[in-house]
């Protein structure tokens, strides 16, 4: 059991742990290994993973990343890395490579007063206070074996704090890379990311890797936007066609808060982009666009839940994705609507494109209304590239291929059109195409 | 010279043959409309043209400027010079019409060993080209006929053929679904269009389109094949007598 060398590893581990000796913290990671001892990897009979078999991930015997020395750390990366990196004239960027921070490749830049960007080990030698209400908040009854996992073993990760009416003018870049190497590799990455009242900032949050890395990023972001806070978000995953990725993005939106997540996937054998929100105030708001554009045998799930629980919250939901071969998509959109959580705007959309006979769709939206007075909606929609269109498009020059390409373009536009950020735009479409 | 040459043409739609030995000449510079009843193969014809799949040839020959056309996939056939209007031109939502020309004639552009347009040069162009349409820039920047009126559909069809300058233009019943100022906008694009290297073929139903549109010769399609060919005052004669003076069963074609 693959499940019972992560124990074994906690233990070999824990007295290097980042932060080893601090009492709530040993208990905190002590709390969620039990949990995960118990629990181990989730399985189909859970519901939640009903649709995504992490049987071939468990079965994998995976390593701790070796600590790289400066010199070889500078040798993997320049030439592989570069593609993904925004200018540094656009962005305060921080770099891991391997689960271990890269002074070398990170450029944060100058920051505003009144925001701290960091990084969670520093952050837990040099001030542990500073982080513990975000630890302790991150460890829910709600969470999988997954999440309990990466807190036990957490060794690094973002920090990003923002003052109340501060604003950062440029966006975050949080760059995760894995190489390749003999063994396969999991990392754990934790950050936190905690807004203040009517702040303002736009992170982009990037998983990538050599093309033959064989890794498993099991990694949690927790996002705490306090009344009137606004983020924009973008997560995009191109991990290598062998690792293994699950992400879990929680989230707390106060009082007018607004959060916009836009989550692309393209890489891993497996992914899991998961994301869990509570509005917990009058006028927050919620916006997730995620798709995933995978082949072969790729399996990409993607899973939400949003709370509404307080009254006047709003969410909006877009999912789409674009499967070829024999590739498999997931998508669980869970809305919970509250006793008492009145006047809520809900609206859900999942849209598939089916490229080839083989590939295949699961879409499940759940909806759980406690409530009278709400507008939620959901709809789902499979189906090929218009055969129509791709005569029309021929009929005018252009090859089928061509014509094809053109297609699956437009329909993963919709997901960029949410971003309001032209300098991550941009940068997200320019990954994109190279990724086509 | 001949520009378009077909020669006993069959084809069939799944198993019905509904094109039965058509022939039809058409020389360089020249506009021929082909006129008639519902069913009778007209558009069959266009999509054979223009090499939409499921439509299959089973005999005779077609020959563009002396090649065998039906040997070349329809974006070969586009990049030679083939264009067609469709009588429902297709929404493609999420493609821009400004990037759906500008993918367009840059493919014509490759395919003929030109180089391709940069964004200023094209931009340039298409607004020169959809002022005499009525083209502005928010109907260019929209998404390629989402939304678009019928009118707005059609004249963006004929937009396309002054973008991609083609050789030969087949319009598969450009006229239908027009108001009369629509018509006239979209007739005054097309005249403005004609050319001694450039030959059209106009399908309609009915005689209204040929008043803006003359044409040099009028066919007569039914049942598959051309029952009787004349220069602009047939389709006249048409409009008067109804397809019941070639013995043929269908409403009038002046009944617009």
């Amino acid at each position: 059991m693959v499940s019972d060398s992560f124990v074994k590893q906690f233990e070999a581990e824990r007295s290097a742990l980042p932060g080893a000796g601090l009492p709530w913290l040993d208990h905190i990671r002590e709390t969620a290994i039990e949990r995960f001892g118990e629990s181990g990897f989730p399985t189909t009979r859970v519901e939640s993973w009903k649709y995504t078999n992490l049987s071939r991930l468990s079965r994998n015997e995976f390593g701790v990343p070796e600590p790289r020395s400066p010199e070889s750390r500078f040798k993997v990366s320049e030439a592989l890395l570069t593609p993904w990196l925004m200018a540094a004239t656009d962005c305060h960027r921080l770099v891991f490579i391997d689960g271990e921070f890269s002074q070398d490749h990170s450029a944060i830049g100058d920051l505003p007063e009144g925001v701290i960007l960091s990084r969670l080990a520093e952050i837990i030698e040099s001030n542990p206070d500073f982080i513990h209400d975000a630890m302790a908040a991150a460890e829910p009854e709600d969470g999988d074996g997954l999440s309990a996992l990466n807190t036990a073993l957490l060794r690094d990760g973002l920090v990003l704090r923002i003052d109340a009416g501060i604003e950062l003018p440029l966006p975050v870049q949080l760059i995760h890379y894995a190489t390749d190497g003999d063994t396969a590799t999991a990392t754990h990455p934790r950050h936190l990311v905690t807004l203040g009242e009517n702040s303002r900032a736009s992170l982009v949050e990037c998983y990538v890797g050599a093309p033959a890395a064989r890794n498993w990023t099991n990694t949690v972001m927790t996002i705490d936007l306090a009344p009137g806070a606004n983020l924009e978000h973008a997560r995009l995953q191109i991990e290598s066609n062998d690792a293994y990725h699950v992400g879990l993005t929680r989230l707390n939106i106060a009082r007018d808060a607004a959060y916009s997540g836009v989550a692309l996937s393209t890489g891993a054998i497996l992914a899991r982009n998961e994301f869990r929100a509570a509005l917990t105030g009058a006028g927050a708001d919620c916006r997730i666009v995620a798709g995933a554009l995978i082949h072969g045998r790729q399996h990409s799930d993607i899973t939400t839940e949003i709370d509404h629980a307080a009254p006047h919250t709003t969410s909006a939901q877009l999912f789409k994705n674009v499967l070829d071969d024999r590739s498999r998509a997931v998508t669980q959109g869970r809305v919970v609507v509250r006793p008492d959580a009145q006047k809520i705007n809900a609206d859900q959309s999942n849209k598939n494109l089916l490229l080839s006979p083989g590939a295949r769709a699961d879409s499940k939206p759940e909806l759980r209304i406690f409530a009278d007075d709400v507008k939620c909606s959901h709809g789902a929609t499979m189906g090929d590239l218009d055969q129509e269109a791709i005569f029309y498009l021929q009929s005018r020059g252009l090859p089928e291929d061509e014509a094809r390409k053109l297609l699956i373009h437009a329909f993963t536009e919709e997901v960029l059109d949410q971003i309001s950020s032209p300098v991550i735009r941009d940068y997200l479409n320019k990954i994109l195409e190279a990724a086509a | 010279m001949s520009m378009l040459s077909i020669k006993n043409l069959h084809a069939t739609v799944g198993d019905r043959e509904i094109l039965q030995g058509l022939d039809l000449e058409i020389g360089a510079g020249e506009v021929h409309a082909i006129m008639g009843p519902n069913g009778s193969g007209k558009s069959t014809l266009s999509y054979v043209l223009s090499g939409r799949e499921g439509y299959e040839v089973t005999r005779g020959e077609v020959r563009f400027m002396g090649e065998d056309l039906l040997a070349m996939s329809t974006d070969e056939r586009a990049a030679k010079g083939v264009f067609l209007a469709l009588q429902y031109p297709v929404e493609i939502p999420g493609v821009s019409n400004l990037t759906f020309l500008k993918t367009a004639v840059n493919a014509m552009r490759r395919a003929r060993g030109e180089d391709p347009l940069d964004a200023i040069e094209f931009l340039r162009l298409a607004r020169a080209k959809g002022k005499q349409l009525e083209m502005d820039d928010a109907l260019l920047q929209r998404a390629v006929n989402v939304g678009f009126s019928g009118g707005e559909k059609k004249r963006n069809e004929i937009f396309q053929m002054a973008m991609l300058e083609p050789a030969f233009a087949i319009l598969d019943e450009t006229d239908s679904g027009l108001d009369i100022d629509a018509l006239r906008i979209v007739s005054d694009g097309v005249n403005s269009l004609r050319a001694a290297d450039r030959s059209m073929l106009l399908i309609t139903h009915y005689q209204r389109l040929l008043s803006y549109i003359v044409p040099d010769r009028v066919h007569v399609l039914a049942e598959g094949r051309i029952v009787t060919s004349g220069g602009k005052e047939l389709a006249l004669e048409l409009e008067e007598k109804g397809y019941a003076m070639l013995g043929l069963d269908d409403d009038a074609p002046a009944a617009a």
